[in-house]
Order: C-alpha cells, then structure tokens, then sequence
C-alpha cells in the first residue's frame, strides 16, 4: 500500500522499456521467437497429427487418450479435467522432459532423491522409508494362523530377506541426513514372526556380509539371481535340519545367463535415468542339467518353465526383464518335479522377491505350491488349500516391507 | 486452465496466436474476448454466467455514470449502487459461508451453509469492473460504449484469474487501439518465459518444502525446521504470484496490451510502507486510489488518516481470503503501517539499511505464517516453535534433509528474489545496446540472451511435464 497519499499521482509505467539499438539484436530475437512459435506449435500438430501412446512403459501405465465430449462432461467440468490429462500423458517427447528435469534437478539443484528414490554414492538406487511400528495386523494374524497350522502338524518357517534400504542402513550406507526407518520396521516385522512361533529364518545373516553391489540390483527394488541363490542356501541349510533328504544346489552346479541389454528396474524408472549411473544387466542361473521341473500358473495353465526365456527376447528399453523369474506374480503357481527326488510338498507365500527363488526351490522338493496373496484372484483359503493339497510345511518368503499385505492375509488365513 | 501446463503451452496458446495473427483488425478483440471466456469457462463452466452478468451490469453503471455525471443526486445512486452491486456479488460468493459460520459461533444459531463455490477469479475480476465505472466516473478513461469491449478489458485471459489487477485506465486506450509488434512480441515472450521459470522452478520446488513443513503439527518440528518452512514459503509465494504477473504482462504484449508492473524486489524493503509499495503494487494502488483516497486519505487530520488506514487493511486483508487469518495478516501490516506513520518510519530510515532490511524481512516472514497456516491455533503454535517456546529441539535430521536436499534450490531462489541477478545479467546484456562495441560482440550477446531464455523455456517444460509423472510401482506397501 502506497502512503504518500496527498495526490493521486500517476500509476507507474512498466519498468521494462524498449532500450535503443535493440534493432542489432534482429537475429538473435527473430531466433527466440522462431524456437518459442516452433516448440508451442509442434506440440499442437503432434496432438493433432502424432500417434497417441497407449502405455507408457517408463511409467507402468496407461495413458490418457482424447475423451469424448459431451454435454454433460462438459457442463461438470470433468471433460476438461479429462482432457488436461489427455495433453499431458500425450505431450511430445514426454519421457525426454522428464529427464531433463531430472537431470537439471539433480546436476544443478544437487538433489539426490527423486519421487523417493535416493541415489547412494556407490551408484545403488534406494528407497528409504520412515519406520513402519504397526504390524498389529500381523501380530494378531500370524499366531492365529500359526495355531491352525500347529493343530494340522504343520510347521511354519519366516525366511526374511533383507530389502535394499534395510541392507544399506544396516551397513551405514544412508546419509545422515535421510530419515530412514527401515531396520525398525524389519525389526517390528521379526518381532511379529517370532510371537507366533513361527521358524525364522533371518536371510540378513548371510546377505548383509555381502557387498550390496553384488546381491541387488543397482536400479531396481529386488535382490539380484546371486542374492536369491544366498537366501535360498540359507533356507536350504535350516530345512536341511527338519529334512535330511532336501537336497541343496551348489553354486558350482549352476550356469549363468545373461541379457544383454541394460535392465532399468523400477527405482531407475522412479527417479528419472539421468539418476542411474550404473547399468544392470539381468542374469538368471541354471542347473548345467537344465531344470527339472514343470509350472502351472493358476491353476490348469501347466507346462511351462520357471524360466520365462521369452521375456529375455523383449526388445523394449524399459522392459521388465525381472519377469524371466515365473513370467509374472502370480496368485497361485505349482511347480512339480517331472521326476520327484522325494515326495515333499512346501507351499511358499511369496511376494517378489521369491520369484527367482521357486525355481530353486522346485530341484529341492517334489513339489512346490506358491501363493501370491496379492494376486490370488478371490478369497483363497490357505489353511484349506494347507489340508486339501497335503501341503507338509509353509514357508513365508518375504522382503522386509510386507506390511501393507497384512490386508490381503487377513483375506486368506 | 493454468499458464503452467501443457493443455495451455500447446494447445489454447498457439492456437490463439495463430487465430489472432491471422484474422483481421476488426475481430482481433472477438478473437480474444471467445478465446478469453473459453480460458473461463474451462475451469468452471457454469461461472462464466457470473462474469458475464458483472459484466453486463458495471457496462450498465458506466453508460448511466456517464449520461448522469452532471446530475449529482442521480451519479450518487449509480456511484453507491455500483459498489453495492459488485460487493453483494462477491460477498455472496466470496463471503458468505465466513459470515454464516461467525454468525453461528457467536449467536449460537445454526444457520445452513449453503456451501456457495467461489468462482476463479472473482476478486480480481470484479475488482477491474468497480475500476472501469469509478474511472468513468472520474474521466481518468473514457465511457466505453462497446460491451464485447468491455468484456475484453474484464475477461482478457493474461491477467484474469491471478491478476496482475489492470486499472481501466491503462488500457483503455489499448482495446481500441494498438499495435502488435514484433519487439513486443519477442519481449513479451521473454516476460512470459521467466515467470514461467519462477512459477515451474522456483516457486514450486519452495512449495513443495513449504507444504511439506506445514502438513506437520506445528508442535513436533524443530525451530530450524519451522524457520525452513517458512522461508520456504516466503520464496514460493513471491515466486508463484510474481511469476503469474510476470506471465501475464508478458502474454498481454504478446497481444500488444501494456500491463503495469506489479512486484518490484519487494524483499529488499526497508520498511513494511516500503514492501507494499513493491508487492502486488496493482492492489495496493487500487486500495489507494479507489479506498484510501475517497475516504480522506491523510488530508483530514491524524485520526481520521489512521481510521482509513485500517479500514484499508482490514479490507486487504478479507481481499485474500475469507478467514480471520487473512483478516489479522492485513491488520496485522495495517499496525505496522500505522507504527511506520506514527514514529517507527523515521527510526528505521535512521538505522544502516542491513538493520531496516532485516527487520522489515523479519516482520512480513512472520506474517506469512498467518497467511499460510490454515487456522489461529496452527498459526500460534508454528511461531512459538519459530521461537523456541514449544520445548522442540532447535534442530533436528528433518531440518538436516531439508537443509541438504533443497539447500541449492532455496538458495537460488532467495538470490533471485533481489536485483542481484537482474544487475549481474543486465550489465552483461547491455553490451548488446553498447554502440561502442563491435557488431559481433553485440550479436553474440544477444544469442546469449536468447540461448538463456531458451534454456529457461525448456526447463520449464520440462518441470510442467514431470509435474504429471505418475508411476504405478507395485512394489510400494
């Protein structure tokens, strides 16, 4: 508010004026206004006349395509809202920008967490998370569930594996100044296991000896085919105490394949590519014999591998190349041995992070059932299938961030 | 539809200029009165009834104004009319659930909130309305008897929903008559890309750590952390509405309008008289001249000069926002103006300018907390933890990580909000304008120029579209 009141002076005029001899500088602002005339009117004529993208991969989504508009739609408004959408999922070069953006962010403005994603000095890509002290859910569940099982005689093993941010806290990887609650919550998740009596079986004891670089993914959330194959001794070795005759792979029993073109796994999508800074490559491995086992997913959808070769042939940059692992999450899966070295039958309830395990998994028992609360399509029944399927131990394979399926298993104990 | 997103930048934008630039003289403001109502009515379709009928009335007022002006009795009706008319209409729709929700809380009844939807822009729009009659009126513009004229100047897309508040009078002359030239489109081009800039850049990166802070019980923060917070967003609100002014002014030259200026460093005032006088300055000269004035301004004794000067502010104050925060943010600068006037301007005009400056930065940080918190309580209970009187820790790893990730771009964002940039760039950039320099040098800095606001540009865009990133990871329990 202006105060020297006592006239009504003039209102200011605008401070940018015109500065003589601007006329020398014809080049430069007939340059600024054909860049600013093209970039504006390229972006209409490729909505106009590109081709709209269905999905978009980086992202792992659809995209908004053009509404149809109607009277309705238009009086309350939710064409435009629609519409908005439409322009912004559609814009030319859109994953370009967004690198851009990244880019600047992190170059420029020096930041080193994006969408949640940290980039970590020695390249890895984390997402730390503030300490989950729930798990009441769990707490209440897993005893209740565990008494079932107990009543059924049979037994219940916890195999933990450590998720990427628990091992880099647990190795004072996290910058001092990122609020990571991430050993808290993996401590609350154990402390949830152990009440109900559950056989815990701890994959940190094995996996935090080794340097992340060569059990994770760099760009991605899970662990890598080496530190699937560590937890999966580490479980081995435990059941090897209740189960004599399991039999156990040895990494010298095993061949490793590689694809060749780099794996953006979803941190590296998060965060933006000009966050990465060291490529992943997928690898899986075998047994030099080859795999002795067939799948079925969901159901009757039988003789498959439990390695998705196809999915190694994918040619998109941004593909998921993690899917070589079972295809895809599945809610439920079998995986039966062509030739059973015994008759045992282990159902796994998974998340991710046990895709590249079952197919280890599957050379060490006759069968192996797996479910996927998260995918089970309709309300399945665990303990049911427990006793209908002759199932002779449960084992809980899980990363350390479960809290939020704590829902989908209320569902199915 | 905001300036700030794709569907405006590549769509509405070239298709207007396209549609403007190619039509003849005599439609070009049909062109921008469709183009401006269809920006409108986007956002809120059924509202533009209402901008259309504050419209239709104040063209009403200003044709009887002028025919009257000589009747004294009669020009007062219209005069008291007018301004009844336009404050009904926004009290009805800015005001009333306020009024209702006060009348319950102090008289105990319970009156139904009819829960009327504020219409975008209502405040800046009628505001420009009440400008043209009372300018009519005055003879500072002219009667304007084309309503699609009228509706221009009210609805004109640039600068109707975020301001800057355009007075009738400047450009009056301008509806009627211009010239659109290439040196103000390259200009305007280069107005709109830095508040683009500042809006994208800045203005939300210091938004998003403002939000942040503010979204956390004012009692569990740390004292560095509230501080954060409220620097944050210090920075974002000068950088969003400056950068939307900045916008305007420059798309209105795009379409050869001369807007005035409307923010000028407002952060290196010395004194809060000071600071409003480079802050939303179209605001505070409309208060001034069509307020302040009227009421006597300072021509009628001391008393009187402090009684127009809180009805000013207590006015400025509801002006934002229809709650008692807005309403003792404008006291509260109404207090300090009135302080200023009283004794404290000529003891801050005395002090070294670090020791004015601080002081007045002190006193406008502490009134955004009024402004941003969202009630009294919160308010209260963010300054104690701003003082140390919550018993909070002075610092904590928050403060750390928010220290650490948006230290740079806080950083740059406070040395924008000074001329330093402005004076560093400027005396770069007038070696283009030096006739004692060679030609080549001339050019040379002007692609650099050019280079900066095209990177600018781009990096805008860039910020708009990431803006929509979207991920959907399944991984995320």
């Amino acid at each position: 508010m202006q105060k020297p009141l006592d006239s009504r002076k003039p209102s200011p005029r605008p401070i940018e004026q015109k500065p003589k001899g601007l006329e020398q500088s014809w080049f430069a602002d007939f340059l600024l206004l054909g860049v600013f005339l093209g970039v504006i009117f390229l972006g209409l004529a490729t909505y106009w006349f590109g081709q709209d993208r269905e999905v978009s991969v980086l992202e792992g989504r659809q995209l908004a395509q053009q509404p149809e508009a109607s009277v309705s739609a238009v009086r309350d408004g939710s064409y435009m809202e629609e519409f908005e959408s439409y322009t912004s999922d559609q814009v030319f070069q859109r994953d370009r920008w967004m690198g851009l953006q990244a880019g600047f962010q992190k170059n420029v403005f020096q930041q080193k967490i994006n969408n949640g994603v940290l980039a970590l000095d020695n390249g890895v890509l984390i997402g730390p998370d503030e300490p989950v002290r729930g798990f009441d859910n769990m707490k209440r569940l897993f005893p209740e569930f565990g008494a079932t099982m107990q009543e059924q005689d049979v037994p219940v093993y916890f195999a933990s594996a450590p998720s990427k941010p628990v091992h880099a806290a647990q190795n004072e990887m996290i910058p001092d100044y990122v609020i990571s609650g991430d050993l808290d919550s993996r401590g609350n998740l154990h402390d949830a296991v152990e009440g109900a009596d559950f056989e815990l079986i701890d994959l940190g004891d094995t996996l935090f000896e080794r340097p992340m670089e060569d059990i994770y993914f760099y760009n991605d959330h899970h662990w890598n085919v080496q530190g699937a194959f560590l937890g999966y001794q580490q479980i081995i070795e435990r059941l090897q105490q209740d189960y004599e005759d399991v039999p156990k792979l040895e990494a010298s029993d095993m061949e490793t394949f590689k694809i060749d073109q780099p794996y953006y796994g979803s941190y590296a999508r998060e965060i933006s590519l000009p966050y990465v800074e060291k490529l992943d490559y997928l690898e899986w491995m075998e047994p030099k014999d080859g795999f002795t086992t067939e799948v079925c997913r969901n159901g009757d959808d039988c003789g498959h591998s439990v390695i998705a070769r196809e999915e190694a042939e994918e040619t998109n940059r941004f593909a998921d190349f993690y899917k070589v692992f079972m295809k895809d999450n599945y809610g439920q899966l079998r995986i039966e041995q062509k030739d059973p070295i015994n008759d045992l039958h282990v159902l796994v309830l998974k998340d991710s992070y046990a895709n590249p395990v079952l197919g280890f998994l599957g050379e060490s028992f006759g069968t192996v059932s797996a479910i996927d609360v998260r995918y089970a399509e309709g309300k399945v029944d665990i303990t049911d299938y427990v006793e209908e399927n002759d199932v002779d131990l449960v084992l809980f394979m899980h990363n350390d961030r479960i809290s939020g399926m704590s829902g989908d298993y209320e569902d199915s104990f | 539809m905001l300036f700030s997103s794709t569907v405006f930048l590549f769509y509405f934008l070239p298709i207007v200029l396209g549609l403007y630039f190619i039509s003849p003289r005599p439609i070009k403001n049909t062109i921008l009165l469709v183009a401006s109502l269809f920006f409108y009515a986007w956002g809120e379709p059924r509202f533009v009834l209402i901008m259309l009928a504050s419209i239709a009335m104040n063209y009403v007022f200003g044709l009887l104004v002028d025919r009257d002006r000589h009747h004294e009795k009669k020009i007062k009706l219209w005069m008291t009319l007018m301004v009844f008319g336009n404050l009904v209409m926004l009290g009805v729709f800015k005001y009333t659930s306020f009024f209702i929700e006060n009348v319950n809380s102090v008289f105990g009844f319970s009156l139904n909130d009819p829960e009327i939807p504020l219409p975008l822009g209502i405040s800046f729009f009628t505001f420009q309305a009440m400008s043209y009659v009372i300018d009519v009126y005055r003879k500072d513009g002219q009667v304007q008897r084309n309503i699609f004229d009228l509706a221009l100047y009210v609805s004109f897309f640039p600068q109707l929903i975020a301001g800057p508040i355009v007075r009738y009078q400047t450009v009056a002359d301008e509806i009627v008559d211009r010239r659109e030239t290439i040196d103000d489109f390259v200009s305007g081009i280069q107005r709109f890309v830095i508040g683009l800039g500042k809006k994208m850049i800045l203005a939300n990166s210091a938004g998003y750590v403002a939000d942040q802070i503010f979204g956390m019980p004012a009692g569990e923060m740390s004292t560095t952390l509230a501080w954060i917070g409220i620097i944050a967003y210090s920075l974002q609100i000068y950088f969003d509405f400056s950068g939307y002014s900045d916008m305007a002014i420059g798309l209105g030259r795009m379409f050869g309008f001369h807007f005035l200026e409307n923010f000028n460093y407002p952060y290196i005032s010395r004194s809060v008289s000071e600071f409003w006088r480079r802050w939303h300055m179209s605001l505070g000269s409309w208060f001034r001249d069509y307020v302040y004035i009227p009421l006597g301004g300072n021509r009628q004794g001391e008393w009187k000069t402090y009684r127009n000067l809180a009805v000013v502010w207590f006015l400025t104050g509801i002006w934002h926002g229809a709650s008692w925060t807005f309403i003792a943010w404008g006291v509260y600068y109404g207090v300090f103006i009135m302080l200023e006037r009283a004794f404290l301007g000529k003891w801050l005009k005395a002090m070294p300018s670090w020791l004015s400056l601080s002081f007045t930065l002190f006193v406008v940080i502490i009134g955004w907390v009024f402004f941003r918190a969202d009630d009294f309580p919160y308010a209260i209970a963010y300054l104690q933890t701003m003082f140390g009187l919550h018993g909070g820790p002075l610092f904590d790893q928050q403060a750390l990580y928010y220290l650490v990730q948006y230290g740079v771009v806080l950083l740059v964002a406070i040395i924008a909000a000074t001329p330093i940039p402005r004076i560093v760039v400027g005396k770069f950039l007038s070696q283009e304008l030096d006739d004692t320099k060679t030609m080549s040098t001339r050019r040379i800095v002007g692609l650099v120029r050019v280079s900066g606001v095209l990177v600018l540009f781009f990096l805008s865009i860039s910020y708009i579209v990431s803006s929509t990133f979207n991920p959907f990871i399944y991984f995320r329990f």
